[in-house]
């Protein structure tokens, strides 16, 4: 019942968005829209730059999974790999400056170039940057993935290809690759879609109408032309596209394995040899160049000294207690949701007649997942607009569309173990008389609280790090630290906008750990993560 | 969703009812921002009024018109300072915008001003800014710079975004007239990138990211003035320079009209207009008891200031833009 | 006397029907091949499917109008019997008091309990430190103090013996027949091995299919 009532809410939300743009605009022209050639080559481009993302993700992914699950006892491994299942929820902002630093004209990359007698090169701006970045964001999730593939190859299979001999190619091909193919699927379908409705990194990196994504193309309909209409057109455009290339994807993977089982001692064959481990070495760190240097260039920045004074302007306290705020609510919605909408899910599943029905709670939950934020935002903004103030909704709409973009990974986190905990204890608990206040301290606490806590810390710090919504309803009272970093970079203040995106990364890793452990409890917390 | 809203007033602080009433005048950041003008204007404004002005900053200028709109009915805002010459018969087109009512006599514009709804504030004129360290033989004409070797790179604004942007596109225009396309095709190599507002541009440009960027003449009075750095200047181009005239504009709907009839009277006086040459590094539109600083007297002149006429830009701005999109995006 | 009187439920595709009676005290095995529907039988008993058609009472109780957890009777799943998060202790007591407040009295109980199933001692341990077969004790030994302090003496057990080697099966038919005598327990069992049957000296009730 509680199910219902959220699928219902998330749906109205999500639909209701779209409805009140509609009804606004008056007019659709998804066609109009389609022949123009200047959206035709937006959308052209969309699938391009997504596609090319997706490939490069995959393509570097296996190679580092396969050297970290070779070397489990490298130097910074497990740090590289504690990395992987929080590359989600890096700030896109607190990326962006770090990538800018070191792909950047003045960047240490060019920094390099010069030392060894190479002119500057300018490769950062268009769909170079876009590339960096979307790979930055997307190889740690799919090499986590694979990790988590090949760690759940059991150990006998290893034992076995020594015993019968099988090395090099062979191994790969016999061992390694019919895991990692059945995981390809899934994980390009996620990486895809991430970087087919990407925004703030397009809008940053992007350079001009050269490199533009549809997800920017509706923003700037919206905030510069206000040209509703259009807004609705290239939503549906890149809905249908987004759904059809989803399904696409989707259809062809297997359920992707979650937990991973973690067999330190694993014992591989081909892990001995001096080429194979020079191979390893250099996979490794090469990636942790990659995946740290803009890290290490923004707290260069940092270091530089100059804009520390930012720390003790209002703006910055302002933005702070805004974004824990928004963070904290926006997180804590999209998890009750979530659970609820999960227990609904985990119901249905598990009784055959509606077993088939269970997909729709799914979807709906889901589909923010393709939904462009500032089309929803704008929408709800409208439909809202003569029921209530238009000051203090700012606030709760950022907090409402937070929360229901965040509801897709919450629900993937927490579906399977409310599906597991269901399926082993639901019968049980009946068949004893374990009801409400004793089933949740005795058997949903215990079970849950490790995912919940784990969800609750993704919500909340992807809510903090979020761009594209506060983009749309930020003022000057109305602002986060990743809008205050944004102005700041518009603003030519580099050093201040560093100091404040290392604070938010601070920020972030703080709540993320105070979450977990106050929630999780304590105890290992990395198996609970995709 | 009531509890949200409550929890939301709680948490952004008491609103004051019964004080002074607030004058919310939109703008762009950059006018806004506590280095532009805005803080000095905001002083001298409440000095004489008995009211609060709050400047509601945006991130663009077409996003304070945007956000005009999509406020509708219900926005707070009275004022909205920062359009230009090119947005003033699409912002008359929203029918948001009232008849100013302000006797203009006083306006010493290099050219005649009659609009009865959109206030001169200030105006300048674009040109791209280079860098004489690095860069001693900047382009001298728009032939040039489309010709130049493809290392030069210049960072420029989105017409639909900035209105440099849009002025760029308009300078363009009245230099190729039919050919333009043609023209931003060759010079599309040498566009590093097109960012959304010109602080981000001139923030690339600054950080040395690129070679040149479209701004305006005066942008180089800042670095004198400032930083007392002159190897900032602006590159002269034979073609001419386009010109902007940045407008504000009273609100139909304002919630405090005597007071934005007041801050409008206000935009015309000494005490606004001497903020405006290094507060907002544009020219002011009256003449100034003082006079202008010194260091806009070393200023390039252009030769020739181009403006296109409103009515032409609103008939053809759409196509124009697409002609960029197009150029831009092969 | 349990009395199932002409209980059918219906799958897309077939529909199970079990028609019995079985005295208290006694033991009746449910037989026949996979997916007959030994398992929607022992379901239907413990009330998580409710039949289409058809009567059911115990010692004159019609059962069907009762939840799940309000009939007479324990339930021994296939697996998944114990929560892995809770102590042995906890697993038994949670049968008795789901808020998990005991009395003194109860608590010696569940350590005889324990006793007597031969994990005497073993009282804080986790499920997953004890083997397959003393996993099942303890599942039964949760039926059992159920039926002394709860009032279940219906005792539901499906396919208990099939994850258990021989040796195993064995011991815990023993350990059935020995609490079903002492506590006069009625005993319902789904297994696959007429053996099994003969050894808890149980009555015969045949699914054909």
């Amino acid at each position: 019942m509680l199910g219902m009532i959220a699928v219902a809410l998330v749906g109205i939300c999500v639909i209701g968005g779209f409805i009140g743009l509609i009804f606004e605009s008056g007019s659709l022209g998804v066609l109009e829209q389609l022949s123009e050639p200047y959206i035709l080559s937006v959308i052209q481009f969309t699938l391009w730059q997504a596609s090319l993302s997706t490939f490069l993700s995959v393509l570097f992914a296996f190679p580092l999974a396969r050297a970290l699950h070779r070397r489990p006892r490298f130097f910074g491994r497990n740090l590289l790999i504690r990395l992987t299942s929080v590359s989600l929820i890096v700030p896109t902002m607190v990326a962006i400056i770090g990538i800018v630093g070191v792909h950047g004209r003045n960047g240490l990359m060019n920094d390099l170039f010069e030392l060894l007698g190479f002119a500057r090169q300018d490769y950062l701006y268009g769909l170079n940057g876009i590339l960096i970045a979307h790979v930055f964001f997307n190889l740690p999730l799919v090499t986590r993935l694979f990790l988590n593939g090949l760690m759940g190859i059991p150990s006998q299979q290893w034992r076995l290809a020594s015993h019968l001999g099988i090395t090099g190619f062979n191994l790969v091909a016999k061992v390694e690759w019919p895991v990692i193919r059945g995981l390809i699927p899934g994980a390009m379908g996620i990486v895809f879609l991430l970087c087919f409705t990407s925004f703030a990194i397009v809008l940053a990196l992007g350079g001009g109408p050269r490199s533009t994504t549809l997800e920017v193309a509706i923003y700037q309909a919206v905030r510069f032309d206000f040209n509703l209409s259009a807004a609705v057109s290239l939503s549906l455009i890149q809905i249908v596209l987004c759904v059809g290339l989803g399904c696409l994807f989707f259809s062809s993977s297997g359920e992707i394995k979650l937990q991973s089982e973690h067999r330190p001692g694993l014992y591989r064959s081909d892990a001995d040899g001096l080429k194979g481990a020079l191979m390893d070495g250099g996979v490794i760190l090469t990636a942790a160049l990659f995946l740290l240097s803009p890290f290490a260039a923004v707290v260069l920045k940092v270091l530089g000294g100059k804009g520390f004074a930012i720390l003790a302007h209002p703006s910055f306290f302002q933005s702070l207690k805004t974004s824990v705020f928004i963070a904290l609510f926006a997180g804590g919605i999209a998890i009750l949701l979530a659970l609820v909408i999960a227990q609904m899910i985990a119901t249905l599943r598990l009784n055959y007649r509606h077993e088939r029905t269970a997909i729709v709670p799914e979807l709906i939950g889901m589909m923010t997942l393709i939904m462009p934020p500032i089309t929803l935002g704008t929408g709800l903004f409208l439909l809202f607009r003569s029921v209530t103030d238009i000051n203090t909704m700012g606030l709760t709409l950022v907090i409402m569309i937070n929360a229901l973009f965040t509801l897709p990974f919450a629900l993937r986190i927490l579906v399977p173990p409310v599906h597991q905990q269901k399926h082993r204890f639901e019968r049980l608990s009946q068949g004893l008389g374990i009801h409400g206040l004793n089933q949740w301290r005795w058997v949903f606490w215990p079970c849950l609280r490790k995912p919940l806590g784990y969800g609750l810390a993704v919500t909340t710090t992807l809510s903090i790090g979020d761009m594209g919504v506060i983009a749309l309803f930020g003022t000057d009272e109305l602002s986060t630290l990743p809008l205050l970093i944004y102005r700041l970079l518009g603003n030519y203040r580099l050093d201040q906008a560093a100091v404040i995106a290392v604070a938010l990364c601070l920020v972030c890793l703080m709540l993320f750990i105070i979450i977990e452990r106050l929630i999780g409890g304590p105890g290992n917390h990395d198996d609970a993560k995709t | 969703m009531r509890f949200l809203v409550a929890l939301s007033l709680l948490f952004t602080g008491p609103i004051f009812a019964g004080e002074k009433p607030t004058l919310n005048v939109y703008t762009y950041d950059s006018f806004s921002s506590e280095w532009g003008p805005g803080p000095k204007i905001e002083q001298a404004f409440e000095a004489i009024c008995e009211c609060d002005l709050k400047f509601v900053s945006v991130d663009s200028s077409t996003g304070i018109l945007s956000r005009v709109q999509l406020e509708g009915d219900g926005s707070s805002a009275d004022i909205v300072l920062g359009l230009d010459n090119s947005l003033i018969v699409d912002a008359q087109k929203t029918g948001l915008i009232a008849p100013h009512g302000i006797d203009m006599t006083p306006l010493n514009l290099p050219l005649a001003w009659n609009n009865k709804s959109f206030l001169p504030f200030d105006f300048g004129y674009f040109a791209f800014i280079y860098n004489t360290e690095t860069n001693p033989n900047p382009p001298t004409s728009f032939m040039q710079l489309i010709e130049a070797d493809n290392d030069l790179k210049i960072v420029i604004q989105d017409p639909r975004s900035s209105t440099p942007g849009l002025g760029l596109m308009l300078w363009m225009k009245s230099v190729y007239g039919d050919k333009a396309a043609e023209a931003w095709k060759r010079l599309q190599p040498r566009i590093l990138t097109v960012t959304k507002g010109w602080s981000e541009a001139y923030g690339m440009f600054l950080e040395g990211e690129a070679d040149m960027v479209l701004s305006y003449t005066t942008s180089p009075a800042y670095h004198m003035i400032v930083e007392n750095e002159s190897k900032y200047q602006a590159a002269s181009f034979s073609e001419g320079h386009g010109m902007q005239i940045e407008v504000a504009a009273k609100l139909k709907n304002a919630p405090n009209p005597e007071l934005a009839d007041q801050f409008m009277q206000f935009i015309l006086g000494q005490d606004f207009q001497s903020i405006i040459p290094t507060g907002n590094w544009m020219f002011p539109v009256i003449s100034l008891d003082d006079g202008l600083p010194e260091t806009f007297t070393k200023l390039m002149n252009p030769s020739s200031s181009l403006l296109i006429d409103a009515e032409q830009i609103v008939e053809n701005k759409r196509d124009w833009i697409d002609e960029f999109n197009q150029a831009l995006s092969k | 006397m349990l009395k199932l009187d002409r209980i059918e439920y219906d799958y897309p595709q077939a529909s199970i029907q079990a028609n019995f009676e079985l005295e208290e005290g006694n033991a009746l095995a449910l037989m026949g091949p996979s997916g007959c529907g030994k398992t929607t039988t022992l379901d239907l008993i413990a009330g998580f499917l409710a039949p289409h058609r058809g009567e059911m009472c115990f010692n004159g109780q019609n059962l069907l109008a009762l939840k799940p957890d309000a009939r007479p009777l324990s339930y021994l799943f296939q697996q998944h019997n114990l929560f892995p998060h809770l102590s042995l202790w906890q697993n038994i007591g949670i049968g008795v008091r789901p808020s998990l407040k005991l009395s003194r009295e109860e608590k010696q109980q569940i350590d005889q309990c324990l006793a007597s199933v031969g994990l005497r001692g073993f009282g804080d341990r986790r499920p997953d430190q004890l083997s397959g077969g003393q996993q099942q004790r303890v599942g039964l030994a949760r039926g059992l103090i159920r039926s002394l302090l709860c009032n279940k003496p219906l005792l539901l057990l499906d396919e208990p013996f099939s994850a258990l080697d021989q040796s195993l099966r064995t011991e815990i038919i023993a350990l059935i027949n020995r609490l079903r005598i002492e506590h006069r327990l009625t005993l319902i069992i789904s297994t696959h091995q007429i053996d099994d049957a003969k050894a808890l000296n149980a009555q015969v009730y045949r699914f054909d299919n």
